[in-house]
């Protein structure tokens, strides 16, 4: 019997392998071989639905191609990218992966991102229009010479207003070129204790993102130019942590972070009236129906200057199907894949797709998001990244501890980082 | 005859020793070796390691923030293993002295309910408990008039904060463990002292206690590995903050090795723990041999 069942196994597989053989002989010209891509996504599955119905379109105009989703959890970008690394390590790298510039250059500098140059050259119409794409948001994807994707969406670093608290308050939209006396003044009024209800000002950006667009705001950053060095020991960059802690201990304005404390639901809730991110918390407003929210720039300190991050869908060196890799990135740079699935999220990379998107934006002041493509500066991303942002989060949690005082903290922080930096492999 | 009798003998209990030992080699001991390997090279994992001699363990040599990584798991380790074993002990007293069955039972699943559920879940809820500002722990405290408690913000609190956690999540292990060993400890026992006049305190003393002295033995040494290499409790609710306030020896191994990218000196630091654990250990069996009572009858 058991014999029986190991025969018919058997002739089933060689009748089966025949098969394939066949098959694949025949697909050489215009029946190409079926092929299977991953596309690493970050965080939970709540894009899935949205994600599953655009990628039917690819799978519609290249019937050949499949793409398995795969969604990443993670609790920051630096977490994420170690995990796609570890992925790459034991052999199972995904064929494309969303990547925001916070990760770019460690994919790029260690081997692992794939420049698309060679199959944009076969095939150029499988990108659309690709001057429609913000040239200054593409420039970063550009490394070396070599293209490693298309800008899909970008973010600044905004302050978000719950409107109801403004109201309450009884203070206006700030203007664009409101300054720190003003913001202190807004902090102030929105910060109320009614019935064991506590409402805060303000919530600190304790996160890389939101803090080094603070720190651009008053000239400094945690990066030199070249990125080889920290420049957090400047007085510049002192005074704007110094201020975080201030907005905590001295104003009392500022609620103490916790290590993961989520903003956008504080905002939300009422229990701060001011947070500072980008375009991002709009999905969880929609989700919500939380609709009393306006924007502005952040207030000025020394200059106002922007600061962006973007994301790109990036192919893996590890691909074993390079081509399918670039066109599953190029499709996916498109209008249309803009236009569905950053409709409430980040800021769409196209031009075309900006006008159209953001006017549908709760805020009133969208405009914001618009204006500021064109005075933006990157966030400084160096391929040791993720060491980088861990050092600095640390010692900023010290600081609104009130563990250190903000000097020292920048100072030992500037330390680590430069010996961190001075003993890359990347350089 | 009697000595090919011998091989096929010594032959089938190493067949019988075959998959522990596969499990071994591949989980543990490759592990091993090649944690000692890289601790001489260079190596990000994607790109093929270099061999940079005692580079690393110069670098451990001069590591400032290993001192106070490693201080900080010390008292993880001083706090935690005494807690969960006298808590562990004395809850699995209550409960196998409860005579209702049904109540036995509700106690047990009780305490032993949080060790099944998800850490990573759970954690999220009990750092909204913490929150400074807006923690359920602080409004309750505010009801009595207390002040708040920085839970996370402060290096003093933020113990306090992992170790009720862990108390709450964890301490539902000891707890089987003892409850198990009370329950194996034959009843004839009791009646046989209680015939010779034994009282209660007696049978706990001359009984109970020695009688169970494999399994307080066995909680410990699990206890002590756990805390030495805890890692769950302060990477999901402090962080390992504030500053390096609560970062463990397992939660700095991990930043080095998957943030930092420097699997080599994370492998350096690695082998650091092991030595540490591996004499805690021995010291530990050495030890037991005096007060372990193993022989029941």
């Amino acid at each position: 019997m058991r014999k029986g069942i190991a025969l018919l196994l058997a002739v089933v597989m060689v009748f089966s392998l025949l098969g394939c053989g066949k098959n694949s002989s025949d697909s050489s010209s215009d029946n190409p071989e079926k092929v299977e891509l991953t596309l690493a996504y970050p965080g939970n599955d709540s894009k899935r639905e949205d994600l599953e119905k655009f990628l039917k379109k690819f799978e519609e105009k290249y019937p050949h191609i499949k793409v398995k989703l795969l969604f990443v959890p993670n609790n920051g970008w630096a977490d994420y990218f170690n995990k796609l690394e570890t992925m790459a390590a034991g052999g199972k790298a995904p064929d494309v992966i969303r990547v925001a510039i916070e990760g770019i250059q460690m994919f790029v500098k260690r081997g692992m991102a794939l420049p698309l140059d060679e199959y944009m050259a076969t095939n150029p119409d499988a990108i659309e229009q690709i001057d429609d794409i913000h040239p200054k948001l593409q420039a970063p994807a550009v490394i070396d010479g070599k293209t490693y994707g298309f800008a899909w969406d970008w973010n600044n670093v905004v302050i978000h207003f719950n409107t109801d608290l403004l109201k309450k308050a009884g203070l206006p939209l700030p203007p664009k070129d409101w300054t720190l006396d003003d913001f202190l003044r807004y902090a102030r009024a929105m910060t109320t204790e009614e019935g064991g209800k506590k409402t805060y000002g303000f919530a600190i950006p304790n996160y890389y993102f939101g803090a080094s667009a603070w720190l651009f705001n008053n000239e400094a950053s945690v990066l030199n130019e070249d990125m080889t060095e920290s420049r957090l020991d400047d007085p510049n960059a002192i005074e704007v942590i110094q201020l975080f802690h201030d907005l905590i201990y001295k104003y009392e304005v500022s609620p103490v972070p916790s290590p993961n404390t989520d903003s956008i639901t504080q905002l939300m809730n009422g229990q701060v009236g001011m947070i500072a991110a980008g375009r991002w918390p709009f999905g969880s407003y929609e989700k919500n129906n939380f609709t009393s929210v306006d924007v502005q720039f952040l207030p000025v300190l020394k200059t106002q200057q922007v600061i962006f991050g973007f994301g790109i869908f990036a192919a893996m060196k590890a691909t074993k199907h390079p081509k399918e890799a670039y066109l599953l990135s190029a499709f996916l740079s498109s209008a249309d894949s803009q236009r569905e699935l950053l409709h409430q999220d980040s800021i769409p990379a196209r031009k075309s797709v900006m006008a159209e998107v953001l006017p549908n934006t709760p805020a009133s002041n969208w405009k914001v998001f618009e204006e500021s493509v064109e005075l933006a500066k990157p966030v400084e991303s160096p391929a040791d990244y993720a060491g980088v942002s861990e050092i600095f989060d640390r010692y900023m949690s010290s600081v609104l501890s009130n563990q250190m005082d903000a000097a020292t903290a920048m100072q030992k922080a500037k330390a680590e980082i430069d010996s961190l930096l001075a003993k890359s492999q990347y350089k | 005859v009697r000595i090919r009798r011998a091989v096929k003998d010594t032959f089938a209990g190493y067949l019988f020793l075959l998959p522990a030992l596969v499990i071994f080699a591949v989980f543990v001991a490759e592990p091993l070796i090649a944690s000692f390997y890289y601790s001489f090279t260079r190596y990000d994992i994607i790109n093929p390691a270099q061999f940079i001699g005692l580079d690393n363990f110069r670098q451990f040599m001069q590591d400032e923030r290993l001192r106070l990584i490693y201080w900080n798991t010390l008292k993880f380790v001083v706090i935690l293993v005494p807690l969960h074993m006298t808590v562990g002990l004395l809850l699995a007293f209550a409960v196998h002295s409860v005579v209702s069955l049904k109540w036995k039972y509700v106690y047990r699943t009780v305490i032993y309910f949080p060790v099944l559920v998800t850490t990573a879940a759970v954690a999220v809820a009990w750092q909204y408990l913490y929150d400074t500002s807006f923690g359920v722990m602080n409004y309750l405290l505010s009801l009595f008039g207390l002040q708040p408690i920085p839970w996370l913000n402060d290096p003093y609190w933020v113990y306090m904060a992992v170790v009720i956690f862990s108390l709450w999540k964890f301490v539902g292990n000891p707890f089987l463990y003892y409850f198990i060993g009370l329950q194996n400890i034959p009843q004839h026992l009791y009646e046989a002292a209680q015939i010779d006049g034994a009282n209660r305190l007696q049978s706990f003393f001359r009984i109970t206690l020695p009688l169970m002295t494999p399994t307080i033995f066995f909680v410990l040494v699990i206890t002590l590995i756990g805390a030495i290499q805890i890692f769950d409790e302060p990477y999901l609710i402090t962080g390992g903050g504030p500053g390096d306030a609560s970062r463990t020896i397992n939660l700095y191994i991990y930043e080095i090795a998957f943030q930092k990218h420097a699997m080599g000196y994370a492998c350096t630091v690695a082998l650091s723990l092991f030595v540490v654990i591996l004499s805690l250990t021995i010291l530990q069996f050495r030890l037991g041999n005096k007060w372990v009572i193993y022989d029941r009858e």
